[in-house]
């Protein structure tokens, strides 16, 4: 009888560890997932250069003290050695690298990870009429909801002021929509993992007066 | 027996409080530490527009203190790209803000430049078209334009730069214009791309 007790105690002991052991080993295997859209140079790069251009120089994203950071040739280098300058240069100078790309991209996923999971639920694939990004996006899609779309908007509050402007009076210094505002068309376009490679690029030349071709 | 708060009394404290830390002015331990780190000056430089060529003005002059006079956009010019120390007088800096307003300064004997915020305030982002050197000259190219690293100056051409990033919200040119060059740091602003002695 002490016998059988006994053997039934250590089975269900062992049983015990066994499963102890398990959701142990589970529980440190698990990972938080980040649903976004997925990285690759072209994909990103168009948002990323825009994201240099508007949000990374040194004095404002191009910082490592920043929650979102960013990385580029026109910000903040990557790796010791690079110099601040697109030019190549055997000081250290040359456009964006992959890494750079790949660096701004996770600090972007990265900074709101549930809510970009939500966003990029709602968002991806949705399509216009032509087959390119649904601008304005359908109801499924809620860019809104990432906290780095309220501060560019406006509707949060942000020390680099608002830059985007959907609908006049847009405040001094940012330009009406022409219907839309091109920045917010190409984070809305990556969202929605088509992004609009014209928006970005046109994004990248506001503000910028050239008085001369002739610059380094 | 638990005696009741004197919320009365409380509320009067809160705001002595208030008003002490008002007169007095909060501690800003990152801003101090930012102070701290420019130093002392320079020997035989006193406070004053020649000081710190090189330096973030607006860490001192950007309205928090320690400086009373306030800027809003300040910084020095270099003669060279590779050289920190050799800093150019006569410079001549044209601002533009978000709206389209210009704002023209000249360097003094330091190559330091400023603008009072009582003068200015710009909407940022903010651009700088030039940088020039009016006393070096070129001649214009056939087509008409300026060779390169000479912007059009007046009727002519003159050794210069332009700023082709946007500054977004800083007035301290050197915040990204560090002295050295780096993976954090542009470099000083410079109005000849080449070495001193030509290479």
């Amino acid at each position: 009888m002490l016998g059988r007790l006994f053997t039934i105690l250590v089975v269900s002991a062992a049983a015990a560890c066994a499963a102890l052991g398990v959701a142990s080993c589970s529980i440190a295997n698990q990972r938080i997932g980040i649903e976004a859209p997925p990285f690759s140079q072209a994909s990103f790069s168009p948002l990323g250069d825009y994201l240099v251009y508007r949000c990374g120089t040194i004095d404002c994203h191009g910082a490592p003290g920043r929650n979102f950071r960013i990385w580029g040739c026109d910000g903040m280098r990557l790796n010791a050695g690079q110099q601040v300058t697109c030019v190549p240069d055997d000081a250290g100078g040359g456009s964006t690298t992959v890494q750079e790309y790949q660096a701004t991209y996770r600090s972007l996923v990265g900074l709101e990870p549930q809510v970009m999971t939500a966003v990029w639920s709602g968002c991806e694939g949705q399509q216009g009429p032509e087959g390119g990004a649904a601008y304005p996006p359908p109801t499924a899609c809620h860019p809104e909801l990432l906290t780095m779309v309220q501060k560019a908007r406006g509707t949060e509050k942000h020390k680099g002021g608002q830059l985007i402007c959907l609908t006049p009076p847009c405040p001094a210094g940012i330009p009406d929509p022409h219907p839309y505002d091109p920045q917010d068309v190409c984070i809305v376009s990556w969202l929605e993992g088509n992004v609009d490679q014209t928006a970005c690029q046109y994004s990248t030349t506001i503000g910028i007066t050239m008085v001369d071709a002739a610059t380094e | 027996m638990v005696r009741p708060v004197d919320t009365g009394s409380l509320a009067a404290l809160v705001g002595v409080a208030a008003v002490a830390g008002a007169l007095t002015g909060c501690p800003d331990a990152e801003h101090d530490i930012q102070v701290a780190a420019l130093g002392g000056e320079a020997p035989g430089v006193s406070p004053g527009p020649t000081h710190r060529p090189g330096q973030p003005c607006l860490v001192c002059h950007g309205g928090i203190g320690p400086a009373k006079l306030q800027f809003s956009v300040a910084g020095t010019v270099f003669g060279y790209r590779y050289d920190p120390n050799q800093t150019l007088q006569g410079a001549q800096v044209q601002l533009e803000d978000a709206t389209g307003y210009f704002w023209h300064v000249t360097t003094n004997s330091a190559g330091n430049f400023y603008i009072l915020s009582s003068d200015w305030s710009p909407t940022y982002p903010l651009t700088v078209p030039s940088v020039l050197d009016p006393s070096q000259t070129g001649n214009p190219l056939p087509s008409g334009s300026c060779g390169r690293g000479y912007l059009s100056c007046g009727s002519g051409c003159c050794l210069g730069q332009a700023m082709i990033t946007l500054d977004n919200r800083d007035g301290s040119c050197a915040s990204c214009h560090g002295l050295t060059q780096g993976t954090d740091s542009v470099g000083p602003v410079y109005v000849n791309a080449n070495a001193p002695d030509g290479g």
